[in-house]
Parts: C-alpha cells; sequence; structure tokens
C-alpha cells in the first residue's frame, strides 16, 4: 500500500492575478504502517499537502500515486479511494451535524453498502476506539458534549469507514493534557493495528514522541526529512525553517553548551532522562 | 477554491481604483438606473460601451470579472426563453401547446438577460477596484441621511460592514466543511438534483452551528469592548469628495440621462 | 492594593449544575496572575464576571473599586478591564485593522480628532506599527491577537484579561503574544489575568490560581504550584516537564537539590551537579 507523491506542485487560483503556488515539486513516499510527521510554518502547504493525499485536491503539475495507480487519472474511483484514505481536518468538532452521535459517526458509512448491523457494529468499535460506550454515548446529541468529546466523536465518524490510512491536521491544538495524552494513546493504537497515519503539527514533543519519520515543509518545498532524531540534530536548521525542535532536544542542546554532551538522539523525554540517569548516577545505576 | 468567488476585489493602481467609495457607488446606482431604461438598440450601444469602457478603464482582468457571466450561461439561456415562449403580447411567429413564440417576447428575452448581463459587470467592475470595507464605509455614508427618517441607518451599516468582514472566513469555513464530508464519503458533485438536496443539511447544519457561534463570539468582544447600541458613539465626519470624484458622477449622471432621453425619444 | 476582589462567586448557565461554585479570586495592582485548568473547570466563566458580561448570581466582586453587583457599573467595568479572546478570527467588527482598533474608542464617544493617534499609539504598543491598512483575517494569528489586544490597550484599561489567547496559535504566534503579554508584565502599570491549561505559560504568572470543577482548587507562586506534580495531576495537569525531570532523576537516585520551573533552571541545576 505504498503512497506517492511524484513532483506534485499546487497552486490556488491558478491563471487569475490572485495566484499563489502552495506546493512546488513535492515527492514524497509513504511505506505501509508507518507514522509520518509534517511540520512547517503556517502557509507552508501543509494543508495542501494533506488535501492531496486526500484527493480532496487535484495536482497542477505531478501525480498522486497510491498502490502505484494515478488516483486522478480520468476513471480511477474516487470514491474508494475516499474510503481508503480518512481524513480529520482541523477543529472536526466543528463538522458535526447529526442529531444523535451514532448517526453522525454512521454518516461515512452510507455509500459503503454495508447492512445495518454492519453499520452499527463498525459504529461501535469506532466509538470505542476513541473510549466511548456505544450505549452510553449513541444516542446522545453531539451538541450537549464537550469539545474535547466532540472532536473525539468526530474522529470516531472517520474510524469508521477503517481507512487504511489516516490524516490528522493539527489534531491536539487546543486540547488540554488529558486530551492530548488520550490522542497520542490512539494514534500509538491504531498505528500497532496497522493504519498508517499522517499527522501535521507544530507540536514538535508530540511527534518526537509517536512519528517514525518526519517531514519539514518550507514555502511549499520539502526542506528536511528523516527520523525525529536526524530532523532535530541541528537545533539551527531546524530555527531558519521556523519550526521548534522538541523540547528535550532543546534542554540536550542547552545542556551540550554548558559543557554536559548530551546526544543529539535524545529528542523525546524518556530518551533525555535515560542519558541523564546515566550521566549522572553511579554507574548507571541508582 | 480553484475559481475566484464573484465580487472579488483586485487590488490596482486605476483611475477607478482611486475614486472614493461613495462616489462609486453613487454612479453605479445611476447606471444601473440607465440599463434598467434601457430598452433600444442604441440605448444597449451606449450601455455596453460604458461597461466596456468602465472595464478597460479599471484596469482588472477581464476574464475573471466575465467570468461568473460564463458560469451562468444556462441562466441567460433560461431567462431568453422563457421570454421568448411565454411572452403574452405581440404576434406569434409559432405556437404549440402552452408555448408561443413571439418577435416581442424574443425581444424582451434579450433585454432581459442583456440587462442582468449588464448589471453583473458593473458589480464585476465595483467589487473589483473597491475594497470591501470601503464599499461598507460608502453605504455607511450614504445610509446617513436615513436616520432622519426613523431608519436605524447606523446600525444597518454596522451589520453590512460586520457581514462583509465576515464573509472571507465563512468562505474558507464553508470551503473546510464540504471537503471535510467529501472525505467521509458525500457525494455534492453528484448529478442527481434529489441526492444534491439530500446531501445539504451535512454542510449546512455545521455552517450555520459556526456561523451562530461566531456571531455569539462577536457579540461577546462587541460588549467587552463597551458597544451598546449606535446612539452613544463617536460619531465620524465625512471626508469631502475630490474634483475627480464629482467628474465621475457627473459623467455617470450624463450616461444615465442619455439613457432616459434614448427611452422617451427612441422606439425599439 | 487588590484591583481585583471577589469571593465565593458561584454561577450556573440554567441547566442547574453549577459552573462555578463558590470560586474566589483576588489579584494585586500590577502583577499578572494565571487561572489554570482543564478545559470547562470555569476559568472562562470566572473572568467573564471582571467585566460584567455575565452577572454576579451569587458572591462579591469589586473590580477596579467597582462594585460588580451593580448594573449601573456595567460599562465603566468594561472600560477599566479589557478583553482579549480565545478565537483570533471571531472578535473583529471591521475589515481593517485601524477601524477595528477605533471601535472601542467609539463606544466610549473619544473625540474623533484624538482616535487616530490613540490607534497609532496601540498598534506601536504590540508592534503591529504599519498594520493601520490592513484587513485582520488576511493577518497570522498572532497578529489577529496582537491587533485584537490594541483594540484593547487603546482603551487605556487597569485590567487586561486573556482568555486562553494562545490556544488557537501556532508556536511563532505563541511566542509573539506571550511576549507582549510579559512586556506588559514588566511595565507594571496593568494588572494582567491570564487564563490557560498550558503549565508552562503559567510560569510567567507572579501567581497561580488552580482551578477544577468550578472551584479554585489551589493558589500560590508558581513555584509552589507547578513543582507540586501530585497536586497538578489532581486537577488534570501535567508537570512542566523540568519539574517532571527532577522527580524521576531524584528518584532515579540523582541527589538534586532544587526543583527547576523553567528549561533555564533545570539546565543550571543540572549542570551545578555535574
Amino acid at each position: 500500500m505504498p503512497f506517492c507523491l511524484e513532483e506534485v506542485s499546487f497552486t490556488y487560483a491558478a491563471g487569475t492575478p490572485l495566484a499563489v503556488q502552495a506546493l512546488r515539486g513535492v515527492s514524497l513516499r509513504m511505506e505501509a504502517g508507518e507514522v509520518l510527521g509534517v511540520m512547517g510554518h503556517t502557509g507552508c502547504g501543509k494543508s495542501t499537502l494533506i488535501q492531496l493525499l486526500a484527493g480532496l485536491l487535484v495536482p497542477t503539475h505531478g501525480r498522486v500515486l497510491l498502490d502505484g495507480q494515478d488516483i486522478n487519472a480520468p476513471g480511477c474511483d474516487r470514491a474508494a479511494l475516499r474510503a481508503r484514505v480518512g481524513l480529520v481536518f482541523q477543529y472536526p468538532e466543528c463538522q458535526l451535524f447529526e442529531i444523535t452521535v451514532a448517526k453522525d459517526v454512521t454518516f461515512g458509512l452510507k455509500h459503503s453498502g454495508l447492512s445495518p448491523a454492519q453499520k452499527e457494529e463498525r459504529v461501535r468499535a469506532a466509538l470505542e476506539t476513541v473510549g466511548f460506550s456505544y450505549e452510553r454515548m449513541g444516542a446522545q446529541s453531539p451538541l450537549a458534549l464537550s469539545g474535547g468529546e466532540k472532536r473525539r466523536v468526530a474522529i470516531a465518524g472517520v474510524l469508521a469507514a477503517r481507512p487504511e490510512i489516516l490524516i490528522f491536521d493539527e489534531p491536539i491544538a487546543g486540547l488540554d493534557p488529558m486530551g492530548r495524552e488520550r490522542f497520542l494513546a490512539l494514534v500509538r493504537r491504531l498505528n500497532a493495528q496497522g493504519t498508517s497515519i499522517v499527522l501535521v503539527s507544530h507540536n514538535a514533543d508530540a511527534l518526537a514522541q509517536c512519528a517514525d519519520r518526519l517531514l519539514v515543509l518550507k514555502d511549499g518545498c520539502v526542506a528536511l526529512e528523516g527520523t525525529a532524531e536526524q530532523v532535530f540534530a541541528d537545533v539551527e536548521a531546524a530555527r531558519r525553517l521556523q519550526v521548534d525542535v522538541s523540547t528535550p532536544r532543546a534542554l540536550g542542546q542547552m545542556l551540550t553548551q554548558r559543557g554536559v554532551a548530551v546526544p543529539a538522539g535524545a529528542v523525546t523525554y524518556e530518551g533525555l532522562l535515560s542519558v541523564l540517569k546515566e550521566r549522572f548516577c553511579a554507574g548507571g545505576n541508582p | 477554491m480553484s475559481a475566484l468567488p464573484a465580487g472579488q476585489f483586485f487590488p490596482g493602481q486605476s483611475v477607478l481604483h482611486a475614486l472614493d467609495a461613495r462616489a462609486k457607488l453613487l454612479g453605479f446606482f445611476l447606471l444601473l438606473a440607465g440599463v434598467v431604461c434601457a430598452a433600444s438598440l442604441p440605448a444597449y450601444a451606449v450601455a455596453f460601451a460604458a461597461a466596456g469602457a468602465l472595464l478597460a478603464l479599471s484596469r482588472l482582468p477581464a476574464r475573471a470579472v466575465l467570468a461568473p457571466l460564463k458560469r451562468l450561461w444556462l441562466f441567460f439561456v433560461l431567462i431568453f426563453a422563457m421570454n421568448a415562449l411565454f411572452y403574452e403580447r405581440g404576434d406569434a411567429l409559432w405556437s404549440w401547446w402552452i408555448f408561443r413564440l413571439s418577435k416581442a417576447g424574443m425581444a424582451q428575452g434579450a433585454n432581459v438577460a442583456a440587462r442582468v448581463a449588464l448589471m453583473m459587470v458593473l458589480s464585476g467592475v465595483l467589487t473589483g477596484t473597491t475594497a470591501p470595507m470601503e464599499i461598507t464605509g460608502a453605504l455607511n455614508a450614504l445610509f446617513k441621511p436615513l436616520a432622519l427618517l426613523g431608519i436605524p441607518a447606523q446600525e444597518i451599516a454596522m451589520i453590512l460592514g460586520i457581514a462583509i468582514q465576515f464573509i472571507p472566513t465563512l468562505l474558507e469555513e464553508t470551503d473546510t466543511i464540504r471537503k471535510a464530508q467529501i472525505a467521509r464519503g458525500a457525494r455534492f458533485e453528484s448529478r442527481s438534483l434529489w441526492r444534491r438536496a439530500a446531501s445539504l443539511p451535512p454542510l449546512v447544519v455545521p455552517i450555520f452551528l459556526s456561523a451562530f457561534r461566531r456571531a455569539d463570539d462577536l457579540a461577546t468582544a462587541m460588549e467587552a469592548r463597551g458597544y451598546r447600541g449606535a446612539a452613544n458613539r463617536t460619531h465620524r465626519r465625512a471626508r469631502p469628495l475630490r474634483r475627480a470624484d464629482w467628474f465621475a458622477l457627473a459623467l455617470c449622471t450624463g450616461v444615465c440621462a442619455l439613457h432616459v432621453v434614448l427611452r422617451v425619444c427612441v422606439a425599439f | 492594593m487588590a484591583v481585583i476582589k471577589g469571593r465565593d462567586i458561584s454561577f450556573s448557565y440554567g441547566s442547574g449544575k453549577k459552573t462555578l461554585d463558590h470560586a474566589s479570586i483576588r489579584a494585586e495592582a500590577g502583577e499578572l496572575i494565571a487561572l489554570l485548568g482543564c478545559n470547562g473547570c470555569g476559568k472562562s466563566t470566572l473572568v467573564r464576571h471582571l467585566n460584567a458580561l455575565l452577572p454576579l448570581q451569587k458572591g462579591e466582586l469589586r473590580v477596579a473599586g467597582l462594585d460588580a453587583r451593580a448594573q449601573a457599573n456595567c460599562w465603566r467595568l468594561r472600560r477599566q478591564c479589557g478583553m482579549v479572546f480565545q478565537n483570533p478570527d471571531n472578535q473583529f467588527v471591521s475589515s481593517v485593522v485601524e477601524e477595528d482598533i477605533a471601535f472601542g474608542l467609539e463606544n466610549y464617544e473619544t473625540p474623533e480628532e484624538e482616535i487616530p493617534t490613540r490607534v497609532r499609539a496601540a498598534l506601536a504598543a504590540v508592534g503591529m506599527s504599519g498594520f493601520e491598512k490592513r484587513a485582520p483575517h488576511l493577518l497570522s494569528g498572532g497578529q489577529k491577537q496582537r491587533v485584537a489586544l490594541a483594540g484593547v490597550l487603546a482603551l487605556n484599561p487597569d485590567i487586561i484579561v486573556f482568555d486562553e489567547v494562545t490556544a488557537m496559535l501556532d508556536p511563532q504566534g505563541r511566542r509573539e503574544v506571550l511576549g507582549i503579554i510579559d512586556r506588559l508584565r514588566a511595565g507594571g502599570k496593568k494588572t494582567l489575568v491570564m487564563i490557560t491549561h498550558y503549565v508552562e505559560e503559567a510560569v510567567m504568572a507572579d501567581r497561580v490560581y488552580l482551578m477544577a470543577g468550578g472551584n479554585v482548587t489551589a493558589q500560590g507562586s508558581p513555584r509552589d504550584i507547578l513543582t507540586d506534580a501530585a497536586l497538578l495531576a489532581q486537577n488534570g495537569l501535567l508537570a512542566p516537564l523540568p519539574v517532571r525531570m527532577y522527580e524521576d532523576l531524584k528518584a532515579a537516585g540523582v541527589p538534586l537539590e532544587r526543583c527547576p520551573l523553567t528549561n533555564e533552571e533545570l539546565v543550571e541545576e543540572l549542570c551545578r551537579f555535574a
């Protein structure tokens, strides 16, 4: 199930005086089962990139390939493609519209051809995945929920279609610490079940924790690509690209400058903690 | 959004860009009145010449301004056909069942289609050369005399201003919601009218909810900044119009008057 | 001198469940206080009493010497206590920056000649000079919040409330806005109230109020509150990273002395030890 972009460019309002080129020749390959983090300053082309991946925009130049097939080729079944790729927009809680949670989560299954019993099973499973009980939650009005709960319902609505690839745009924006932890646990769980995940986020700490690979965009181009350890290795370079490095990496850099050498690979809390333990505890063990 | 929305503003330095928005708005209404009067070939010649001259003066990308016309071609065909086939007066050239094709009907159809097209070009030039906030300001100024009649002119202008300032945000949001629902399998692009109608709630409900939430937030923010109705506010004095503005207004008045004369003197 | 003095404020939105349950708050002139808590803990409801956006149902509240119970004080309260909101898009009334900033001034019948000067001064104070003619919706999130703050500063209030103003911003925008809050604090002329669920932001406050379930569950200096990982956990929050690191290293047998609050302090402590 490799997912590829081949030299993809995209221009908004092409052919008018207000044309804006959002992506410039971006190539990218995503492997099955990986978690890909996407970072970049506001307006770097992240939103355009994920909309191209989800088949919502058609590239001005270049191709988007899923399993080697051009998803925008004439004759390609777009509805089938969309069922394989799930996209959760920023603030998805604003997109709920049904009178009950269960109905809202079922919406994406409308054209799936499943029987009502199968649909209910999917909805039940999706709600359980985000930590809700179908019995307790299914009949409630989405409007009566808190912001964080609404967001989980909206995510369940995308999960119900069982996509192979899940794309999240700024999924933790506005969540409090509990909400953040819960979301990251969800990503790990989904990934363990074999779902490939694209995470677009400004939160370097969260990406360092759960992304296998990071992509940094700048002005519509891929500026940096690699594991979190590689991307955050050069703190100055990251700063020039207007992205944060993770807090543990920033701490490591500060310590190194003060003579307490910390390897650049310590990008997560656990990573930094074990380095410091080794360094400060006699013999590495208390 | 690959196509620009109708009424898009294009920043620029043309003569029309430089005119005062109040003069432009008044001139626009004068020309509209002229267009409504038009009913003969010479009158349309004048009207189309005026519209063409304005489009050229504005230095706007003609394609972008005329795009809405192209998108509405079916509408124009319909207007023409409805008038041509159902007009009651004049001799019938051909008739069958409830249809009745007449010369007068065709003339009427051409009239309506031409007027709508002219109005669209004129408004395209107005909104293309005038920033939304300038239009609101101008409306505000032109509404002021209405206050004397007991009409809450300032409130109306404020509502219009806020509505205009929210349009880009709401358009963007509509686009996002539409895409989000498409990503979940909604079929807005379906050709079946029935299916399209059935696909509206997923779009309309969130947009309404969001608009209400935004309105609520904004009302709170306005109250927090001490808003309590238009009565107890600083009243701004209007800036006088410059000579170019008066000149433009005079020209528009001239064109409008010419239309009235043509209407009275020239039969079809 | 206490500029904000609220005692036993209770409030319910009508559904019977109390959103605020005997919450008390106090702020001295010129200090920055942080209201820290999870989503839905009642922070926003509490501060909306400060400028009479919500009526006082139960309890006592005096703000800038005015009794919040008296309806007649409503407008004066709002002038003394400005507020910047969470969603940067939903607080502009005009599609041009300078007109939006003038909005509040016009509401308080500021003479027309005075308005341009005060608009310019307010924009300069938030580092947005030169943006007078721009359209707010075309600015970045951080710039929008700075313009919204300028709209408040133009009225020259004694108190400014920041209601989760960074929650919807990217890191760059957050830095911009926090930088300005810090500058205002250093100026010492305004009493500032900051609502947040980012523990790292509460570090810059003079005093932290911890809220949960409509109650103020603890208050004290950032050092007292934010280094108490157990207390924060009880309130659904996570201690700042330096605090967690300190605790974990201590548990592992590293004899660190002083619990650090910021990254700089943690580095300092570790270097001292090394």
